[in-house]
């Protein structure tokens, strides 16, 4: 290699060394638009899928409920819609019955060939029930027409029933069908005229005041069967989905959410123990007032990075001013509890305990106007730095946990909405920040025992 | 000794997300990381941005970053490769110089002390992109001919000749600045 070439790669060696253009500022500016990158979008996407999932859950529960509930609403009154007629008819055609039956003796010439059915011994109080009223004027014909001779039933039920005959004046005979449910039979002749004959004895007719009663007595034993059941299960479980507000002082409070997994320990008849985990983001906003414990750290780590700094000039003679902070910290909850029902029905329960902390992630940043007088003589500049840890950190029992839980039964299973408050015992993360917190958990209890 | 230890604690800092410490960093290493890849690129702007690049790799992987190892030449490579890759991006391959028969002068040395960044600039844009890259890569970045290979996707042979033709426009260049300056 020839003595120039080794001189020039040694000048460019030296030259481009330290190449300096006095712009490190303006590069500095360049690089911040790029870096640290924006903050990733899907957590809190995930957060309202959660949320909006979780509400779709239960307004589908609750819409299924009360569809479940109108249809056997529905069903009860169609049942008791086919069962009125009875009453209806035995009270509206017993004249009716009274003139047909006497009609019907009065033809019987000869001892019946079968018993003498036994309704038509008791009507009209219960027994014989016709559905077409048009019966009467049928038998009279059959009556008026004694060449025709054979009265049968067309149709028989559907259960083969037992069915019994009455041989009337000339060998005619008069079928009575055991019918459920208004099954007709009609009389062949007629063709297309109906009579139906009910031998079961037909549900006695009752008053307003004896159906309520009914009815009450029916729901007082579903709902005690569903205390029961509920009693019985000694573990159940909640997911819950739930939103809360932070705050400090008087800073505004942010709104955060979590989702979690909740199991339910009954210890006594009324007393609870609930213990599980979550996930939360907890977001605070510092504005009005940093904390003392924020502001120190933050103003230590300054001190520190102008010690540090390659030149005395770039962070002489500085001043900070508008300090605002914020922190978002994602967390693992645990909390333990113990829940107290009052009463008897346990459609409400107390709640009290304490909650530990443990952090997925850390991220603070500090907003703050900056002055260096030796930079645009000493204009305000503003700026944002940013911390951030993972996996660090667990804080046992930094906050109690009040609560009152509200439940709405689901069919087996229940909704509860528990609006709670959250007092800080101990401080959050690595600024050991004191949070407290409020907001509304909405648990979906499952019963853990099969039907 | 005190200042390896001042820049360990950057460093540290610097692995912990904390942006104040990688605006330090940055301020400490600006100079150095323009220096490189404005050889390669030419051109300030490029070199702004590719050495920002650079920094912004460094911060992303500086927790890999074992600090008992020398910090310059793990952010040097740093700096060659996000220097590469921008010129693989822009595919700027000037003509080649033609190169004349001549048997270059000999230049005085006093001329070549004298040169500034911006003359040696002047000259290596007269230089083929793979002469100025396969010049710089081996000669001042310390790479083999077998490195510069795998780097640039070229057989090691023509890595050779690239350098030499490289060195040979140089010296005319220099020969020509030597008279024009003299």
């Amino acid at each position: 290699m020839k003595a120039s070439d080794e001189e020039l790669i040694e000048q460019i060696k030296v030259v481009f060394d330290d190449y300096d253009d006095g712009l490190s500022e303006q590069g500095w500016a360049d690089l911040r638009k790029k870096f640290p990158e924006k903050e990733n979008k899907k957590l809190p996407i995930w957060w309202l899928s959660g949320i909006a999932a979780s509400l779709l859950l239960v307004m589908g529960l609750y819409f299924g409920e009360v569809f479940n509930t109108s249809k056997s609403i529905l069903q009860n009154a169609k049942n008791k819609k086919t069962e009125t007629p009875s009453t209806i008819h035995s009270d509206h055609i017993s004249p009716q019955n009274d003139s047909i039956t006497e009609n019907h003796v009065a033809t019987v010439e000869n001892p019946p060939l079968v018993p003498k059915p036994t309704q038509q011994a008791t009507l009209p109080s219960e027994q014989v029930i016709t559905e077409n009223p048009l019966i009467a004027s049928n038998i009279a014909v059959s009556e008026k027409q004694p060449d025709k001779n054979v009265v049968s039933p067309v149709e028989t039920t559907k259960n083969n029933l037992p069915t019994t005959a009455v041989v009337v004046d000339n060998g005619s005979m008069v079928t009575n069908t055991k019918v459920e449910n208004n099954q007709v039979a009609g009389i062949a002749q007629g063709e297309a005229p109906k009579n139906t004959v009910e031998k079961e004895t037909p549900p006695k007719k009752l008053s307003t005041e004896d159906f309520l009663n009914k009815e009450s007595q029916k729901l007082a034993s579903n709902n005690n069967k569903n205390l029961e059941k509920n009693s019985s299960s000694k573990t159940t479980l909640d997911v819950y989905t739930g939103t809360f507000f932070n705050y400090h002082d008087n800073n505004e409070a942010k709104l955060s959410a979590g989702v979690g997994l909740n199991a339910n320990v009954k210890v006594t008849k009324n007393l609870v123990f609930s213990f599980g985990a979550g996930i939360s983001q907890n977001k605070v906003s510092y504005e009005n007032k940093v904390p003392m414990e924020v502001s120190t750290s933050m103003f230590a780590a300054r001190d520190n990075a102008m010690s540090l700094a390659p030149s005395s000039t770039v962070y002489s003679a500085t001043a900070t001013n508008d300090v605002s902070f914020n922190g978002q910290l994602l967390t693992i909850d645990l909390p333990m509890a113990v829940k107290f029902y009052p009463t008897k029905k346990q459609d409400f329960y107390i709640s009290t305990g304490i909650n530990s902390t443990s952090y997925l992630s850390q991220k603070y940043t500090y907003n703050y106007s900056w002055s260096n007088f030796q930079v645009k003589n000493g204009e305000a500049q503003q700026r944002q730095e940013t911390e951030k840890s993972s996996l660090r950190g667990f804080d046992f029992a930094n906050s109690a946990i009040i609560a009152i839980g509200i439940n709405q039964n689901l069919g087996r299973n229940t909704l509860i909405f528990e609006p709670y408050y959250k007092p800080a015992l101990g401080t959050m993360g690595d600024k050991n920040l004191r949070i407290s917190s409020a907001g509304l958990n909405l648990k979906f209890n499952f019963n853990g025992s099969k039907k | 000794m005190r200042e390896k230890q001042g820049l360990n604690e950057l460093i540290s800092y610097c692995k912990q997300g904390n942006l104040r410490y990688q605006e330090l960093l940055y301020k400490q290493f600006y100079g150095y990381a323009l220096g490189i890849c404005i050889r390669y690129l030419n051109n300030r702007d490029d070199a702004l941005e590719a050495a920002n690049d650079s920094f912004i790799k460094v911060f992303k992987s500086i927790g890999s970053f074992n600090e008992e190892n020398d910090f310059k030449p793990w952010f040097r490579k740093i700096l060659v490769n996000t220097s590469l890759d921008h010129k693989r991006k822009s595919m700027r391959f000037s003509e080649a110089l033609e190169l004349t028969d001549t048997i270059p002068q000999s230049i005085h040395t006093s001329v070549i002390d004298k040169l500034s960044a911006q003359d040696i600039l002047a000259l290596m844009k007269h230089l083929n992109e793979l002469q100025r890259t396969v010049f710089n890569l081996y000669e001042i970045d310390g790479y083999s001919h077998k490195e510069i290979s795998s780097m640039l996707n070229i057989p090691e042979s023509s890595s050779r000749t690239y350098l030499t033709r490289a060195k040979q426009a140089l010296q005319q260049l220099l020969a020509t600045h030597s008279i024009y300056t003299r």
